[in-house]
């Protein structure tokens, strides 16, 4: 009996002593509530019966669901990526949103500007307005350049530290696995509080990257990423380490071990996985898209400028550097010219009516189609294109140096007709190299017959035609022509495409990662439910088990009044 | 369901947090006035707000672009209505120094106040606007239209545009050729061959061009003692030394000819051949004026002084026409310009509505959403306090 009194004092202290340990770690992360399990001791054989013996502790039980445990952690990485990426997303988002960054409202400043400049050609202040507005405009891609690298190098030093992160609790595990082996191998019990330890440091590695673990029979667990690349097999580990990227030095890449093989594109959820796949979905997305709306640029307006003259009689040339070698980005586009004088507004080509046409007929420029090759605005034209009306045929000869083709015009039904000149089948011999005239005139009125035209250079002989705005006029044109793209896009939509893009993106990961956490914290309670500390529950607890203590108190007292009742018979 | 204590702290915790960020969120809008704080709280309204803030800027720029078109044509058209004025003046002078009640000395007062109004015509034709260029030079806008009165134009024949709209340009002016220089007719007798004594003039000042020419030759054969062969015959003009000073209306000679009277006087010769001729040409209208001028001055307009005849009305009546034209054709350009802004100002208005629409917070709505908030987050403050209250330990 005292026996059996003693077994019940020492199983109900145990229970106590489980129930404050509980309680003590309320706040514990990752612990899990502990509980005693008791069982009948083996009673003992007397007389034919058996008689109980009292009350032990079988086990100390940890209560524990590896399948919630489980999804708890993949829910983790995912909720992690998405909120990683976000919050990267998000930076980008309102850098290309910004109305004081955005491109949207540099190009409108810029081409507004080329539009003023138009209605007053000979304007020295309307032109430096222009070069004002499109510096700004440069500067504009430059800084959007220089963000979007900064996230780039926010990204690498953000890989790094997790990195670092992903070691140290790779190297945690480990030791914890040695722990483990080595309290399960001494005593029957698990060592339920360094279980606990491996399991919060396991889900600490899964807000970094997503884990499969492996439990061994030993007691260890074997933690692996990626495509199976071991970070912990039982009490050893392997690091992970960043490398640049082979092409590009600036980005860094994820390698197993110290190797230098590039693992990142194996790597998924968790920080890391978000950053990686944020830099491979929005920054480097957005950087090209960024590279070759400047590079597009360049080359347009590059090429319209070029077929002008400036005020000076001197030919466009270039509007924005570089060209070619560097090829230009948004990191180097700058202005290539600084004197308002030389922004080419005037046309190259100048329209002669011969003054005894009899005819009302006219003929205009359209454009110079700036792409061709080698259209030198100084010496184009020297020798003159001449147009000749022919009432009979109705049809216009050009004649250039000879060489002849025919254009039909019936001034009934053509007036206000444009014709390609580059489609025609001759004149071509030595007008660019061995290319056709580009340009493109528009032909109206009634012509009488023999009419004729004559367009010849308008700098040769000295440039005079300071109030000509027609280049300056093709150059804010191109503002709404589609020639992105393969003439699909105009400069603005580019931009709009690439905002859209990131927008939605980012709001796609926004959503994402609300619909995580959602189900992130509905595992967690699940998890919670089954491994939470419920104070309540413990003070409950506390009052049972204190009350049994009690009871098996006053066992001993009755075995020691039933002891002295024995003794004082005698 | 078992709920632990951390869980149901966390819950609480996690229930006003997410609160304070919508009540945030609400309150950046209102402070703002936007619904829209960055392009991922709507990607497709974002995108739609980028292109309609570039339409709307560009049709601001249209508009800017029309009043700038609108004041240079207003300018131009200043200077053309001050011309014709002037031309006016200038026909009633010519017609005052046609009249043959006019002497040598009234002829010369008018002919000092017309070249007045000619210099002065000719300073306007080099008017400049307010960046110092010349308006009627074309594209060369450095270089005077016309360096003197009897000079030719110096400019070219080309025409700025500006864009008033998508797609749509105007012009901003006319070169000064197509408005200063006119059809310039004279109809002159002229002797083809025969002898100085003999001559046929135009006896009086006829707006009928004659084209192509009337030949007289003579013909001894005429009936009944020789005289001119019109055109070649078969209409002939009998005439000898003795018929001096005969006038004919050759209208009246034979009804296809025109309406011109001429004097035969002297003594024909047998080779003589008259032509007779309107030649016509383009020149400028300082030149005509000037070429009159003198003329007065020197007391010969004459029915035969052509151009310095009736020809001068018609010359002057060919250069208004010119310039009236043009005015005509600005008159156009400014309804254009007025048609195309109500355009651009409509389409304006409908794109900063839309904005609007997308952009612009609706007060109301956002100001019951943040006070709705408030109360969810008072809520759940107090839930937190009250929960967080219980415990059976209260009760040990």
């Amino acid at each position: 009996m005292l026996s059996i009194g003693t077994s019940a004092l020492t199983t109900s202290q145990g229970a106590l002593s489980t129930t404050s340990h509980n309680i003590a770690n309320v706040n514990t992360e990752g612990y899990s509530r502990q509980r005693v399990e008791q069982a009948t001791r083996i009673p003992n054989g007397a007389g034919g019966q058996y008689f109980g013996s009292g009350v032990e502790v079988e086990s100390v039980k940890r209560l524990y669901d590896s399948f919630l445990s489980n999804q708890v952690r993949t829910f983790t990485s995912q909720e992690q990526q998405l909120a990683t990426f976000s919050s990267f997303a998000k930076q980008v988002d309102n850098l290309l949103g910004s109305p004081e960054l955005s491109l949207s409202s540099g190009l409108q400043g810029f081409f507004d500007s080329v539009q003023s400049l138009a209605d007053d050609p000979t304007s020295i202040s309307a032109r430096q307005a222009m070069l004002t507005e499109a510096d700004t405009l440069a500067k504009r891609f430059n800084t959007l350049d220089t963000q979007l690298d900064a996230y780039n190098r926010q990204v690498n030093l953000n890989l790094e530290s997790t990195v670092d992160e992903v070691n140290l609790l790779s190297k945690g595990i480990a030791e914890l696995n040695q722990v483990i082996i080595e309290a399960s191998g001494s005593v029957s019990g698990s060592p339920n509080d360094l279980l606990d330890q491996r399991d919060q440091l396991i889900n600490q590695l899964s807000s970094l990257v997503s884990v499969t673990i492996v439990q061994e029979s030993s007691g260890a667990q074997n933690v692996f990423i990626g495509n199976g690349q071991a970070l912990v097999v039982g009490t050893s580990y392997t690091g992970l380490s960043t490398v640049p990227n082979q092409t590009d030095s600036t980005r860094l890449e994820l390698s197993y071990g110290n190797g230098s093989v590039n693992i990142s594109s194996q790597i998924t959820g968790g920080k890391l996985g978000g950053l990686l796949s944020v830099r491979q979905d929005v920054i480097d997305p957005a950087r090209a898209e960024i590279d070759s709306l400047a590079a597009g640029m360049v080359t347009t307006i590059n090429e319209q400028h070029s077929v002008g003259i400036t005020l000076d009689g001197n030919a466009g040339g270039n509007f924005f550097e570089p060209t070619g070698t560097p090829t230009p980005d948004a990191g180097n586009i700058r202005l290539a010219i600084i004197d308002p004088r030389d922004i080419a507004v005037a046309s190259a080509v100048a329209t002669t009516t011969t003054a005894s046409n009899t005819g009302t007929a006219t003929l205009a420029l359209n454009s110079v189609d700036g792409s061709a090759v080698g259209f030198d605005p100084l010496t184009a034209l020297n020798t003159p294109l001449t147009f000749t009306y022919d009432a009979t045929a109705k049809t216009y000869t050009v004649n250039y140096a000879g060489d002849t083709a025919t254009i039909s015009y019936d001034p009934a039904t053509d007036s206000g007709k444009t014709i390609d000149l580059s489609a025609l089948g001759a004149p071509h011999t030595d007008f660019v190299g061995a290319t056709k005239p580009p340009l493109t005139i528009t032909l109206s009125g009634v012509p009488g017959n023999t009419d004729s035209f004559t367009m010849t250079n308008s700098a040769a002989g000295g440039f005079t035609s300071v109030g000509d705005n027609r280049n300056a006029l093709a150059l804010a044109e191109l503002q709404v022509s589609k020639v992105l793209n393969g003439g699909t896009e105009s400069f603005g939509d580019s931009y709009g495409i690439l905002v859209a893009n990131v927008a939605t993106r980012t709001h796609q990961a926004d959503v994402g990662q609300q619909t995580q956490q959602g189900l992130l914290d509905q595992t967690n309670s699940r998890y919670q439910s089954v491994s939470g500390v419920n104070m309540d529950e413990e003070a409950a607890d506390l009052i049972k088990y204190q009350q049994a203590y009690q009871a098996a108190s006053q066992i001993i007292t009755v075995s020691n009044t039933v002891f002295n009742a024995l003794i004082n018979a005698f | 369901m078992r709920i632990s204590t951390s869980q149901i702290f966390d819950q609480g915790l996690t229930a006003m947090l997410n609160k304070q960020t919508e009540l945030s969120q609400t309150q950046l809008q209102v402070s703002t006035g936007k619904k829209i704080l960055s392009p991922s709280d709507d990607p497709a309204a974002s995108v739609e707000m980028l292109n309609l803030q570039r339409e709307f800027s560009l049709t601001e720029q249209y508009l800017d672009n029309a009043t700038k078109a609108e004041n240079k044509q207003v300018v131009e058209e200043g200077v053309l209505s001050s011309a014709t004025d002037m031309l006016q003046r200038i026909r009633e002078l010519a017609i005052q120094g046609l009249s043959d009640t006019n002497g040598p000395n009234q002829r010369k007062a008018i002919a000092a106040e017309m070249n007045q109004l000619n210099e002065q015509l000719f300073l306007l034709s080099n008017s400049k606007d307010a960046n110092g260029d010349y308006l009627f030079s074309g594209f060369q806008s450095n270089t005077p239209p016309y360096a003197t009165i009897s000079g030719t134009y110096q400019g070219d024949e080309g025409q700025r545009s500006m864009k008033i709209g998508a797609g749509v340009t105007i012009e901003t002016n006319d070169p000064g050729n197509a408005i200063f220089e006119a059809r310039h007719i004279s109809t002159e007798s002229t002797k083809v061959a025969g002898s100085a004594d003999s001559n046929i003039a135009i006896s009086n000042s006829s707006t009928t061009e004659i084209n192509p020419a009337i030949t007289f030759t003579y013909n001894a054969a005429i009936v009944p003692s020789g005289g001119y062969d019109v055109n070649g015959g078969p209409t002939t003009i009998p005439y000898t030394a003795a018929d001096a000073g005969l006038n004919i209306d050759l209208n009246t000679l034979d009804p296809s000819l025109p309406n011109v009277s001429v004097t035969l006087t002297g003594t024909p010769s047998a080779t003589d051949s008259f032509s007779l001729t309107t030649t016509s040409s383009v020149q400028t209208m300082f030149n005509t004026i000037d070429q009159f001028v003198k003329a007065l001055e020197a007391d010969q307009v004459g029915p035969n002084n052509g151009p310095n005849n009736g020809d001068f009305l018609t010359n002057i009546d060919a250069s208004m026409d010119n310039v009236l034209n043009t005015q005509a054709k600005i008159g156009t350009r400014v309804n254009s310009i007025d048609y195309q802004r109500d355009i651009n100002e409509g389409l304006s208005f409908t794109n900063e509505k839309m904005l609007s629409e997308i952009r612009d917070l609706d007060y109301a709505e956002a100001i019951s959403r943040l006070s709705l908030q408030m109360t969810g987050l008072e809520a759940a403050q107090q839930t937190f306090t009250r929960v967080q209250g219980l415990s059976l330990f209260n009760y040990l």
